[in-house]
């Protein structure tokens, strides 16, 4: 009987095993999860503790870093840029699993986004998109989004001449996602401010208004809506005064923009449910 | 009482080591199984948009004018009247028309260099000016973007100063004194 006790209690332990590493991946299971819906603080916390078991520490670093940097975003403290890139630099690749890989991706990316570093993070956007996984759009879409978002800050921040090829390509890349997603609006504004970025105006003004107007037919509270406000915001600030500007030299540039922002505000109201 | 025979100690073990084997092997499969379960991290929300208007009125030339001969192929060139031999004297010569741009400056002078330096350097310091005005912190997601890249913009100037890229420098400190109007308003 007492040769029995150590080995009952060797199986006590041996079953309770799998519940602790459950119990385990449970905390960087939900430490996803919160990032996913945002709770920012809970997804720092929770993957700062799974960061201190072995087995997890490096899936749960990407978690870390990726929480970190978009506490980063809503409060400015640049503190969290700093704990973020510490996270990222102890993540050993060999020990991720492939979407854990592009998971980290994404966020170097976004890091570099942050460091202001916006070339680098548009070649690692490029490389994120393609392995988006087929079928989910919404990923697509944001993925594209930040790309697009990288290599416009990398284009606004060019001397002439380099502006405009890094708008080109801003240009192609997005025509190849409108082409592949009819439906993006997204797609829709990049393909107008990079036209307006490679100077061609009319065409800016064009693709401005149709992405509007199939902007009106998407559900209400859908980025659709603030698409909208975006292209509006980029019609009003950039294609018609710089339209009204480039007119042809007996026009009045002031005329020209009264009667272009005019025009605008006659579409919207025509295309407004 | 019960005399135990030479094997039943064996039996004994042996069946503790089988009941121990298969428990090992349900832990190790519910550990398998467990990191497929994760989540995955969606992408985060993009950046709001960054519309930079081009400045009305810019600091500098976007770049040095062709040489002498060389003909523009960007800016249209309106053919001169011929010249007169015998002016009217009682008529004044012609005011430029208005919002018609002055003709680009050469950056070739050093006493134009040091001017040109002077006025990005004048744009900067109104940049700064302006963006000292506004808090940060009470602006819109949007409006911080336009905010930090207002900063980022004079960073780069600087930089550009640094390397006597006055050129873009010049375009730089234009975009980030127009950004930094813009929030101050």
């Amino acid at each position: 009987m007492i040769r029995v006790a150590p080995a009952v209690a060797l199986i006590g332990l041996v079953l309770a095993a799998p519940q602790v590493a459950f119990a385990q991946s449970d905390v960087l299971a939900r430490a996803r999860a919160a990032y996913n819906t945002m709770r920012l603080d809970e997804a720092v916390t929770l993957a700062t503790e799974a960061r201190a078991i072995e087995r997890l520490a490096h899936s749960a670093s990407v978690v870390f870093a990726r929480a970190s940097l978009e506490r980063y975003r809503r409060t400015g403290d640049v503190a969290d840029v700093a704990m973020a890139r510490q996270a990222l630099l102890a993540v050993d690749v060999t020990r991720l699993t492939p979407r854990e890989s592009d998971e980290l991706r994404l966020a170097t990316a976004e890091l570099l986004f942050a460091d202001e570093q916006f070339g680098a993070a548009t070649e690692l956007f490029e490389s994120a998109l393609a392995v988006v996984p087929e079928g989910d759009t919404s990923a697509r879409e944001r993925v594209f989004d930040w790309w697009a978002s990288a290599l416009d800050r990398h284009a606004q921040l060019a001397p002439e001449g380099e502006r405009e090829r890094r708008y080109a390509r801003l240009l192609a890349g997005a025509e190849r996602e409108a082409a592949r997603t009819p439906a993006s609006i997204v797609a829709v504004y990049w393909v107008a401010a990079a036209c307006r970025g490679v100077g061609d105006l009319d065409r800016a003004w064009a693709v401005a208004v149709a992405g509007w107007i199939q902007a009106v037919r998407v559900a209400p509270g859908s980025p659709g809506v603030t698409m909208q406000t975006d292209l509006d915001s980029l019609m009003r600030t950039a294609i018609i005064p710089e339209r009204a500007r480039a007119a042809a030299a007996p026009s009045d540039p002031e005329a020209v923009r009264v009667a272009l922002a005019a025009e605008w505000e006659s579409i919207k109201k025509r295309w407004t449910r | 009482m019960t005399v135990r025979g030479p094997g039943a100690g064996v039996q004994g073990s042996f069946a503790v080591l089988v009941l121990l084997f298969a428990t090992v092997g349900c832990g190790a499969r519910a550990e398998v199984r467990t990191p497929t379960d994760v989540p995955m991290l969606v992408p985060a929300p993009p950046p709001d948009r960054l519309i930079v208007p081009v400045p009305e009125r810019p600091t500098l030339p976007d770049q040095e004018p062709p040489a002498a001969g060389t003909p523009s192929t960007s800016t249209p060139v309106r053919p001169q009247p011929p010249a007169r031999s015998n002016p009217p004297a009682s008529t004044p010569p012609p005011a430029p028309p208005a919002g018609v741009a002055a003709p680009p400056a050469v950056l070739s002078t050093t006493a134009n260099t040091a001017d040109f330096e002077r006025r990005i350097r004048e744009q900067l310091r109104r940049a700064e000016a302006d963006l000292a005005q506004v808090n940060r912190q009470v602006l819109s997601s949007n409006a911080k973007a336009q905010y930090d890249a207002a900063r980022g913009f004079i960073r780069q100037c600087e930089d550009a100063l640094k390397v006597r890229n006055l050129v873009f420098a010049g375009q730089l400190a234009d975009k980030a004194a127009t950004m930094a109007e813009l929030l101050r308003r």
